[in-house]
């Protein structure tokens, strides 16, 4: 995509993308509400026409193509199955469309079909199944005929919790079985995380930063990425610039504790507010530590406790502890900082860059590449 | 104590209904009952109401005087050919207003509904002009013309709001699939209107049936449906309201026994947008 953007009537969706989606890749549109990431995918698909820029398959341009040309296949939030035609049906209308013989559908259905193990309610109405399989069934549809990319349009969005984690494994295979490219739009920051190669955090028709998982995760280069990849939510906590060096920047904490972050200090100067960023899991409580607090929420997962913390001066934070962990409202503890995991965030929201990467950020699991 | 309400209540709203429901039919019932009676009778005060001579001499006569099958072929020809005619051209305009809108669609939309407004004699002196022009006057083509016309607001109205109920991400996906936008429309569309495009359909056979405007204006022998049948019969001559009651059963019988066999469909076409 060059400089695509897209308005409707007076209202900008998208003010300008740029972007590049690999062979075999699966990247994850990811955002908030109204970021303009569902719009992008239909800009993709033709479903839309994009009000400027250009939009290139394989080095052609199909900005002026229509939806059935472009070889692309969607999946939709609602599944959108024909209501009147079987399961059979639905899954060959794209072969039927495409004027392929009757024998080659019915193979290639039934091939579709035993992936997804729909075989034995090829002959239902779609009113007849459940959201999981009418979920398959639009898979299926998209499958049979062999896109060069698939397009998912929060297709886990009307399923519930259980349902959601095993379709999302099944996408995951899927994947890893086809190779084909899949571009999946989602609000949910763990399908993100879980399935994609490269996430795209979109916010307002803007990208605001695009790069695998764990990049995104310790690497945010802004305090939205930050605040959106991760559940709970970063901390982020007010402080002001004591001093910067070759070593990293000391800030000061509410509190009065200071601690020093190994990122490059830029133009950042002593007396200047800056945003220090640290996620619940990163955080200790103990006997001592740089920050201070009364508990005033315990959330107990089992697995792990979440504990909410209002300290004397500042924001409330939370910490991730074990799941053994007695602590109780009213408590007064004390929560240590690894300064390894902390982010500096300029007054801009800006991310200060680490001075060391993670080794994990830069590299991909082998799976996830196709040969 | 909140049950023995209700049913108490049930029984007195069902029998007002059935109330209202005689009141309304009743000038239908009298008219058939009268279709049977001898024109004595028929005139007779205080009036008889089932303690009389039954007759079939009225329909016997009707039949011979004038030719019930033309007058009724006729009017078929006109409802039926009338509203698949609007159909064509309803389907594609409903489809546009309900799934590609602009800015002037509802404009449209109430444009066009308000040309039902005007009465339809004023602008019976420029159409019976034009028809005479047109060698169009007393022709069943020309009446299928001014019929389809008439009615092709309330066709696209009625398509307009059951083409709106149908979620738009279907015919997106079946854009998905390499359809072609006629291949959308049959493929995908019409079978899931068809309930909705039954409604209209009936509706429209009904008022293009009972249609008696144009259809006295515009025909005199030939096209003639049976709208001038039963005018034929309230003639200067006298009062034959016996005749005259056997003609309006013939005339009004097949459709009341259609809407009789497709009343829900109707009911769900009348009240459709109504209830969300």
């Amino acid at each position: 995509m060059k400089g695509v953007n897209k308005s409707f009537g007076d209202v900008t969706i998208i003010p300008s993308v740029d972007l590049e989606i690999d062979d075999g890749e699966f990247v994850v549109f990811v955002g908030p509400s109204g970021c303009g990431k569902s719009t992008l995918l239909r800009l993709i698909a033709g479903l839309e026409d994009v009000t400027g820029g250009r939009i290139e398959i394989d080095g052609v341009d199909v900005s002026d193509v229509p939806p059935a040309k472009r070889g692309l296949s969607m999946v939709f939030q609602s599944y959108a199955l024909y209501p009147h035609m079987s399961v059979r049906s639905n899954i060959g209308f794209g072969l039927k469309m495409a004027g392929a013989p009757s024998e080659v559908i019915r193979q290639k259905v039934e091939k579709a079909a035993a992936t997804l193990n729909l075989t034995s309610y090829l002959d239902r109405k779609p009113r007849q199944l459940s959201g999981g399989q009418r979920q398959r069934v639009a898979i299926g549809r998209a499958i049979v005929r062999e896109p060069k990319a698939f397009l998912f349009d929060e297709p886990l969005s009307n399923l519930d919790a259980a349902l959601r984690v095993q379709m999302r494994l099944e996408i995951a295979q899927l994947h890893e079985s086809l190779t084909t490219t899949m571009i999946y739009v989602t609000h949910d920051q763990v399908e993100a995380m879980t399935l994609a190669d490269k996430i795209v955090v979109l916010n307002a028709g803007n990208i605001e930063q695009a790069g695998s998982p764990l990049e995104l995760y310790h690497h945010p280069v802004n305090l939205f990425v930050a605040g959106f990849i991760g559940s709970p939510k970063m901390n982020f906590l007010t402080t002001d610039v004591r001093a910067t060096g070759p070593d990293g920047v000391t800030v000061v904490l509410p509190g009065g504790r200071d601690v020093r972050v190994p990122v490059a200090a830029g133009t950042l100067q002593p007396g200047a507010k800056a945003t220090l960023g640290v996620r619940p899991e990163h955080l200790k409580t103990g006997q001592q530590g740089e920050l201070a607090g009364d508990v005033i929420v315990v959330e107990r997962l089992g697995g792990e406790t979440y504990l909410y913390i209002r300290p004397p001066e500042g924001a409330l934070f939370v910490v991730q502890a074990d799941g053994n962990n007695s602590t109780r409202v009213h408590d007064r503890i004390a929560v240590g900082i690894d300064p390894e995991t902390c982010h500096l965030f300029d007054a801009e929201g800006k991310a200060l860059p680490r001075l060391r990467r993670h080794p994990l950020a830069d590299t991909l699991e082998p799976a996830q590449r196709p040969n | 104590m909140a049950r023995a309400h209700s049913v108490q209540r049930r029984i007195v709203s069902t029998a007002a209904a059935w109330v209202v429901g005689f009141i309304l039919f009743f000038p239908i019932l009298w008219m058939g009952i009268t279709s049977f009676k001898t024109e004595l009778e028929a005139f007779s005060t205080p009036p008889n109401f089932l303690f009389f001579d039954w007759t079939l001499e009225n329909f016997a006569i009707v039949q011979e005087r004038s030719n019930y099958l033309k007058f009724a072929g006729n009017s078929v020809i006109l409802s039926l050919g009338s509203t698949l005619v609007g159909l064509i051209f309803a389907v594609p305009a409903a489809w546009a207003m309900a799934f590609s809108p602009g800015k002037r669609t509802k404009d449209l939309l109430m444009w066009m509904l308000s040309t039902k407004m005007m009465p339809p004699v004023g602008a019976l002196i420029p159409i019976y002009l034009i028809f005479k022009d047109a060698g169009l006057l007393d022709s069943r083509g020309g009446l299928i013309i001014v019929l389809f016309l008439l009615n092709l607001p309330i066709i696209v109205w009625m398509l307009f709001t059951y083409f709106k109920e149908i979620p738009g991400e279907i015919l997106e996906a079946a854009r998905m699939d390499g359809a072609t936008l006629w291949r959308e429309i049959v493929y995908v569309l019409t079978p899931m209107a068809v309930p909705g495009i039954a409604s209209t359909l009936l509706l429209n056979v009904i008022l293009a049936w009972n249609e008696a405007f144009w259809t006295l204006n515009l025909t005199t022998t030939e096209a003639a449906p049976l709208t001038a049948f039963i005018a034929s019969y309230s003639s200067p001559e006298g009062l034959f309201w016996a005749k005259l009651s056997a003609a309006s059963t013939m005339a009004v019988a097949p459709i009341l026994v259609l809407g009789w066999f497709s009343q829900r469909q109707l009911v769900r076409g009348l009240t459709f947008g109504a209830v969300k």
